[in-house]
This record gives C-alpha cells, sequence and structure tokens, in this order.
C-alpha cells in the first residue's frame, strides 16, 4: 500500500469565513483501499475540508487533485467519482426510501436494468430491503445513515468521504457501519472519515490526520502517528491481583525510576513509557518482582489514538 | 408468458425504456409525491365542486340573457385561471422555496445534478399540474358546448389560454424563491417587476382574442407582441434562476454587476408592462369592460405585493427587514413571524388605500364620478387585501391540525380574491342607491345568488345580505388577532434588535 500513488491529493486549502480561519493551508494525501480517520476538535475545520474535497463548497486558495486531475476545475468528473455522505440527511417531505434511492440513481444516469441492478445490490449491502415503503422522514437515526450511505454508494464512487457517520448512533449501528466501512475498503474505495467515537475509528483506520484550528497537525498512518507519541517504547504491565492501592504503588514506583518518562494507574495494573533498550525493560521487569509485585502480564504495547490524539493537540512541551 | 418479443412489443419496451431513461429525475420525483399525497386528491375533488357549483350558479342568474352554454363556461374559466396561473405555481413556488432553505437541493447539485435540469424538471411537473386542472374543466367544457352559445374555437382558445398561464407563471416563483438573503423591499420589487411583468404582458391575450378578429392589423400585431414578449421574460428569468442556482452548487456568490444587470432589465420590463398596459386602457373602450380592466391592474400590481408580502412573512428564521429603516413599532410589527402582524398590517393598508383612493378623487376635481369610479378602482386591492387578510388566519387556523381545511380555506379564499366579493360587499354599502352597481352584484355573486335565486326571479338583496353577513363575521373574527398584534408590537421583546 505505501507503494501507491494518492487517489486523492490535497494541496495547500484555504478557507475564511468572513474574520474566521477555517482552514489554514490543509495537504494531505488518499490512498486507494485505504480508511483515513480526520479527528480534530469542534470547530478544527473538518467538515470544511471534506465539503471542499466533495466539490460542495469551493476554497479561497488550494486544490483538490483525484488521480492528478483538479475537481475544483473540473467538478463534474470529481462528482462523479466522489460520493459524500455529510452529517446531515437530504429529505423531501413524503418521499419513500426506495423513490430517494431512485432519484439519486437517475441522477447518476444508469439505464434503467443498471439501475435496478445497482440499487438492489446497494440495498442488500446496506440491509434497507425491509424498509423501501417507509418514508424517509420516519426512519430512525441508524437507518438514516443506512440510507445516506446508500445514497453515496449508488454510482459506485472510487472516493467515499463520510462525515460523522457514526453521531448519535447505538453501539451496534456503530459497529455495523463499521463492517460496511471495511468491507468498502477491501474492495479498493478510498475512504475518508471524520468522527468523535477514537476508539472506532482505531478499530478501522488505517492512517489519521488530525486538524487544529484549521490547521493540519500530523498526517500520516496509524503506526507513525503513534510512534510519534510513544516512539515505540511503551509497556503494560498487569497485576494478578485486582488491589487498588497495588496498582498505585504500583504507577507511582513505576514514574519514579530512571529512565522512565511517564506512568499511568491503569484498570489492571499500569502503562509506563522509557527511554531505553530491552535491557532497561527487563531490569525493570526485575526490579518490580523484587518489590514483592506479583505482574501476571508485561508486554509491550502501543499508545491508544486517544492518547495520540492528546499527545499532538496537548501542551508543546510533551511533544519531541 | 411468451419469451418472444412481437415487434410491436420490443418496440413499445425500447420506447418506455428510452423515456424514462430520459425522464428528468426532479420530474419523477415530485409527480409520485403528488400522486401520492392526499393533498392532490383533495384538490381535484374540490376544485371540480368548485367549478361546477359556480358554473351552474353562474348559468342560473345568466340564462336569460347569454346561452346557457356561455354562463356555464364563463365561471369555471376565470377559476381555472386562478388555478394555473396563481394557486398551481405558487404551491411548486413554496415547495422549491422549502427544498432550498432547508439543504435538501445541496446534495442533489453536489450529486451532479445540472441546475438547469433541476429548473426544467420543476416546470414540467407544474405544467403537469395545470394540465390535470383544465382536464377536470372538460365536462363542464363539454356540457357549455351542448346547451348553446359557444364555439369550439372559443373553449379551445380559453383552455389555451388557461394552460399558457400554467406554463408561463411557474417561472416566476422560482425565480423568486431563489433570492436567497436580501431584504423584503427587494423582494417586494422583484415580486412586482417579475410576476407583474408576465401578468400584464401574457394574461391580456385571451382578452385580446376578439382583437384578433378585428380588421386593423395594429392590434394584431400588439397581439403578437404580447405573447413574444411574455416569451422573452420567460427565457429571461429562466435563464437567472439557472444561473443563480449554478453559483449555488460552485459556492459563489452571484456577481453584483449581474444582480444590477438583473434589476435593470426588470425594470425596463416592468415600464415595458406598464406601457403595454396603456395601450391596453386605450384599447379597453373597444374590447374590455372596465371591470375587468381593474381586475387585471390589481393582478399585475396588487397580487404580486401581496404574495411578496406573504413569501417574507413566512421566511426563514433570518426574516429580512420589509424597510432599510422604520419606526421601533412599526419594526416590530413587520419583523414578527406569524399572521396577526400580518393581519395589522392589511388592515392599516387597506384603510390608507380607501382614503387615498377618494382623496385623489377629490383633488381631481371629479366629484361626482369619483363617487361611482373610485370605489371600483379600489374594490380590487380591496378585495386583495382583505383576502390576504382572511388566508392568513384561515390558514393558520386550520392547517396546523386538518390540512383539508386548510386547503378548503385556501381555495376558497383564493375564489375571493378573484371574484372580489368582499370589496363590491363593501362597496355596495357605501354606494347602496346606485343602480350602476346592481349589474356588478349580480356578475360577482354566486353564492348569494344560489340561496336565493328561483327560477323565474331574483332577489340581490338576499344575496347583499348574505354577503355582508359574511363580511362582518369574518371582521369580527379578525379584530382580536389584529387586538393582539398591536398589543404585542408595543412590548418589545427582552434582547431582541427589534427586527
Amino acid at each position: 500500500m505505501t507503494n501507491q500513488l494518492p487517489i486523492v491529493q490535497v494541496r495547500g486549502l484555504h478557507k475564511r469565513f468572513g474574520t474566521v480561519v477555517a482552514l489554514d493551508g490543509v495537504s494531505l494525501d488518499l490512498l486507494p483501499g485505504e480508511v483515513h480517520g480526520f479527528i480534530g476538535p469542534n470547530g478544527a475545520g473538518k467538515t470544511t475540508a471534506m465539503r471542499i474535497m466533495a466539490c460542495v463548497e469551493s476554497p479561497d486558495a488550494g486544490d483538490v487533485l483525484l488521480d492528478g486531475t483538479s475537481v475544483l476545475r473540473h467538478p463534474e468528473g470529481g462528482r462523479q467519482r466522489i460520493g459524500f455522505m455529510p452529517d446531515y440527511l437530504d429529505s423531501y417531505p413524503g418521499v419513500l426510501v426506495w423513490e430517494y434511492l431512485d432519484f439519486y440513481s437517475r441522477i447518476a444516469g444508469f439505464p434503467p436494468e443498471r439501475r435496478v441492478e445497482r440499487g438492489r445490490d446497494v440495498v442488500d449491502f446496506t440491509g434497507l430491503r425491509g424498509h423501501l415503503a417507509m418514508p424517509v422522514e420516519g426512519l430512525s437515526k441508524g437507518w438514516k445513515q443506512r440510507l445516506s450511505l446508500a445514497r453515496v454508494l449508488l454510482s459506485d464512487p472510487d472516493v467515499l468521504i463520510l462525515d460523522e457517520p457514526a453521531a448519535g448512533l447505538d453501539p451496534r449501528a456503530r459497529i455495523e457501519l463499521r463492517e460496511m466501512v471495511t468491507e468498502l475498503a477491501r474492495h479498493g474505495k478510498a475512504i475518508f472519515i471524520s468522527s468523535h467515537i477514537l476508539g472506532e475509528l482505531a478499530e478501522m483506520c488505517t492512517a489519521v490526520s488530525i486538524i487544529q484550528g484549521g490547521k493540519l497537525v500530523t498526517s500520516g498512518s496509524m503506526e507513525t502517528l503513534r510512534n510519534r507519541v510513544d516512539n515505540g517504547r511503551r509497556v503494560a504491565v498487569r497485576l494478578v491481583d485486582d488491589v487498588p492501592a497495588e496498582r498505585r504503588r504500583l504507577a507511582l514506583l513505576l514514574a519514579g525510576l530512571p529512565g522512565v518518562t511517564g506512568a499511568a494507574e491503569e484498570a489492571d495494573g499500569a502503562t509506563f513509557t522509557y527511554d531505553g533498550d530491552d535491557s532497561f525493560r527487563a531490569d525493570v521487569l526485575v526490579g518490580l518482582v523484587k518489590e514483592g509485585f506479583r505482574v501476571g502480564d508485561f508486554h509491550k504495547s502501543s499508545s491508544s489514538l486517544e492518547d495520540a490524539f492528546m499527545a499532538v493537540t496537548g501542551q508543546p512541551e510533551r511533544e519531541g | 408468458m411468451s419469451t418472444v418479443d412481437t415487434p410491436n412489443h420490443g418496440l413499445l419496451r425500447r420506447l418506455t425504456r428510452s423515456l424514462d431513461w430520459r425522464a428528468n429525475p426532479v420530474l419523477v420525483r415530485d409527480l409520485r409525491l403528488y400522486m401520492r399525497g392526499r393533498t392532490l386528491l383533495l384538490g381535484y375533488a374540490l376544485t371540480l365542486a368548485i367549478l361546477v357549483l359556480t358554473g351552474v350558479a353562474y348559468t342560473v342568474a345568466m340564462q336569460w340573457e347569454y346561452g346557457g352554454g356561455r354562463g356555464l363556461l364563463s365561471m369555471p374559466t376565470y377559476l381555472l385561471a386562478v388555478i394555473c396561473g396563481a394557486l398551481i405555481p405558487n404551491l411548486v413556488g413554496e415547495r422549491f422555496r422549502g427544498e432550498l432553505s432547508g439543504r435538501a437541493i445541496e446534495l442533489t447539485l453536489a450529486s451532479g445534478l445540472p441546475p438547469a435540469r433541476l429548473v426544467r424538471g420543476k416546470l414540467f411537473g407544474a405544467w403537469l399540474l395545470s394540465l390535470m386542472a383544465v382536464s377536470l374543466a372538460m365536462p363542464i367544457y363539454t356540457t357549455a358546448y351542448l346547451l348553446g352559445g359557444v364555439s369550439p374555437w372559443t373553449m379551445a382558445g380559453l383552455a389555451g389560454g388557461i394552460l399558457i398561464a400554467g406554463i408561463v407563471m411557474p417561472i416566476p416563483q422560482l425565480y423568486l424563491a431563489t433570492s436567497g438573503k436580501r431584504t423584503g423591499l427587494f423582494r417586494l420589487v422583484d415580486s412586482i417587476a417579475s410576476i407583474g411583468a408576465l401578468v400584464a404582458m401574457l394574461l391580456y391575450a385571451p382578452l385580446l382574442l376578439e382583437a384578433l378578429e378585428s380588421s386593423d392589423d395594429e392590434y394584431r400585431v400588439f397581439f403578437g407582441v404580447s405573447v413574444a414578449a411574455a416569451i422573452l421574460v420567460f427565457g429571461f428569468l429562466y435563464s437567472v434562476t439557472v444561473s443563480r442556482l449554478r453559483a449555488e452548487a460552485e459556492d459563489r456568490e452571484v456577481r453584483p454587476r449581474r444582480c444590477l444587470a438583473v434589476a435593470a432589465v426588470l425594470g425596463f420590463l416592468a415600464a415595458l408592462a406598464t406601457m403595454h398596459v396603456c395601450k391596453i386602457w386605450d384599447m379597453s373602450f373597444k374590447y374590455i369592460d372596465l371591470d375587468e380592466m381593474m381586475v387585471i391592474a390589481a393582478l399585475c400590481v396588487a397580487y404580486p405585493f401581496a404574495w411578496g408580502i406573504y413569501v417574507i412573512s413566512h421566511g426563514n428564521a433570518a426574516q429580512p427587514r420589509l424597510l432599510p429603516s422604520s419606526g421601533s413599532r412599526m419594526r416590530r410589527w413587520l419583523g414578527a413571524t406569524g399572521s396577526d402582524s400580518l393581519t395589522a398590517f392589511f388592515i392599516v393598508i387597506s384603510i390608507v388605500l380607501i382614503t387615498a383612493g377618494y382623496s385623489g378623487s377629490f383633488l381631481m376635481g371629479w366629484y361626482n364620478d369619483g363617487l361611482e369610479y373610485a370605489p371600483q378602482l379600489l374594490a380590487p386591492l380591496i378585495a386583495i387585501a382583505y383576502g390576504l387578510v382572511v388566508y392568513q388566519v384561515a390558514v393558520r387556523r386550520f392547517q396546523r391540525g386538518i390540512p383539508a381545511f386548510g386547503l378548503l380555506a385556501n381555495v376558497i379564499i383564493i375564489v375571493n380574491l378573484i371574484l372580489a366579493v368582499p370589496g363590491y360587499f363593501f362597496l355596495v354599502i357605501l354606494t347602496r342607491m346606485l343602480p350602476y352597481h346592481y349589474d356588478s352584484i349580480y356578475y360577482l355573486l354566486p353564492i348569494g345568488l344560489l340561496m336565493s335565486q328561483t327560477k323565474d326571479r331574483y332577489d340581490p338583496d338576499a344575496a347583499v345580505w348574505v354577503g355582508m353577513a359574511v363580511f362582518v363575521v369574518l371582521i369580527l373574527f379578525l379584530l382580536p388577532s389584529v387586538w393582539r398584534a398591536w398589543r404585542k408590537a408595543g412590548r418589545p421583546k427582552r434582547g431582541s434588535d427589534g427586527i
């Protein structure tokens, strides 16, 4: 995958709304078959960037290239290959689900037989078959999201831009959405997805971009992001006995060790980051056992996406 | 099932497939909605009932003067013109306005649908609705022909004129729906210029049908110029509507110079329409009655004015101001949403118009004529204003919980508008002793006539009393709303910016 050429290249996007700078030189790449998470606090510029990439808005400066062709200068081509799922569902009062899908499949310009076939595939994929005769306004939030995804998939785009698709969904619906997104990526589609549920993104994303205050703070694979946070030097210690006092003692002990750069108590033990090599890690383990801790598990672990996000968007002294 | 396609089946299948593929997506979606909803069925049934009712009433009223067929045809034709020229375009425009404000159009345009195709889909839907409405009248037209007094060419001309109105009038509604965030004053002027220009240039055409039979070439040329000008205006409004949608799709502002150009062209067209009206005025004594002239003048100015007010009052939360600056209390009146402030506004406007009309007549030294003609000049304006007031209150009261009543109220109010019934009731109260107005009363009181008519004689007094009773009851119904609106306007909301 690392040798693939990006299918979407975003270059230097700038956008201002009055005196508010929404985007300030955002650049990133999207690869085919990649699930690229887009994270940022509220008002960071995520939706603006996505709308520009989907040719719904135009930037003040910058460009979006789709296989080398600017979609801003040639939006017709971009709209056919890029599917945009916003954080709202456009609904026309009284329209039924099948009419809604038929409307957008007609816009896509399919001949009748292809329209029926494509509609059937999309309906089966999103599980909407039992809801085709329902009015769109009568659908629950989860089914509306499925319908919105179905609309996007009708034209079989190469790129999917999903703006907070999991917002407001129950856990089961989120899991099902995650499975659909993963399946689409397996079929070679490039997926650009934003969400506030970092745990969900961590499960399915292969790359992440973090935006803050209109500026892109970091962009790259998940591995790169985690290494940026802890450089791969992070260990999880699990204690056999579930004693809160022991966990606290463990965390305090680890934090006080020379060479340990940070330690935190966890539900079943503690984690710590360190400067050093494998021998340092072994020495720590020996030391813990000597102190009387009953260590059940001691292994290298990666930072969570939450940790990475907080580290990257947090205090400047935590970087480097 | 045979697996062999006969040549005819194959051709039909290919034709159907071709039409389906090329069908406008917006048209298909809207038609499905229209066909499924209760509104269309109810509107269809009510329209048919009202057409028959008024047709029969008018026939009974006029049968001693004209052939029964002509009587049966006249009133339904007027009603159909209102339905196809005003009601259907307004409904389509309202729906489009709602889609634009609710961001529904944004994704549609982002999906690749060309703006021109979207506008054409809306237009085709409105045209098909008008065609359905005209088809409602076909049984009545057929019966009228059998009763005698009308020729097939006259019927074809009338139906054609209604269809032309149905084809042309939706475009200013779609154009006005794309106005975006502009002040109320701009929207009012825009409404009068776009709708009024089309009405002036085109709806006169059926009335000029008699001019076509004239040996004077000037009138025939004028008829042709009217139709050509209407087509030009239609094309201009269509292109501006598409251009605005394209700007929306490309996320850019419509350029100021283009706005000025639009304003300049509309102003020119409005001036052309005014000259047109004056020319018609010259011809009016030959081909058109003064009553008809006044009603059409009201349609050109008062109707788009009233419609502009309606659009402003039913606008989005970001309510545009009507005027750039005004007194604080009046601003609170105009700025408040809901029917109460609009009710108060129209009551005030009506009183001002009546006073101004009579004063103007006196000042011009037409004391005697003024008493006779001034009420007639004001009648359409009063009727429009009164009708909008009742419309606001009735629609708000009924449509919230009982859609059928709301639709019934809509249809009845529109009928009242064009018939100018309340205005003439008011005039009758003032000028009861003038014999001139007796004919006008019979001309416009089908409901009263139905209640009082016998085979041998008619009783105008009964009709007048019925109308006065209706008028008084409605005024009493409205007064509490007016009083509440005035009191509410006197108490500014805390934190309000006064708009």
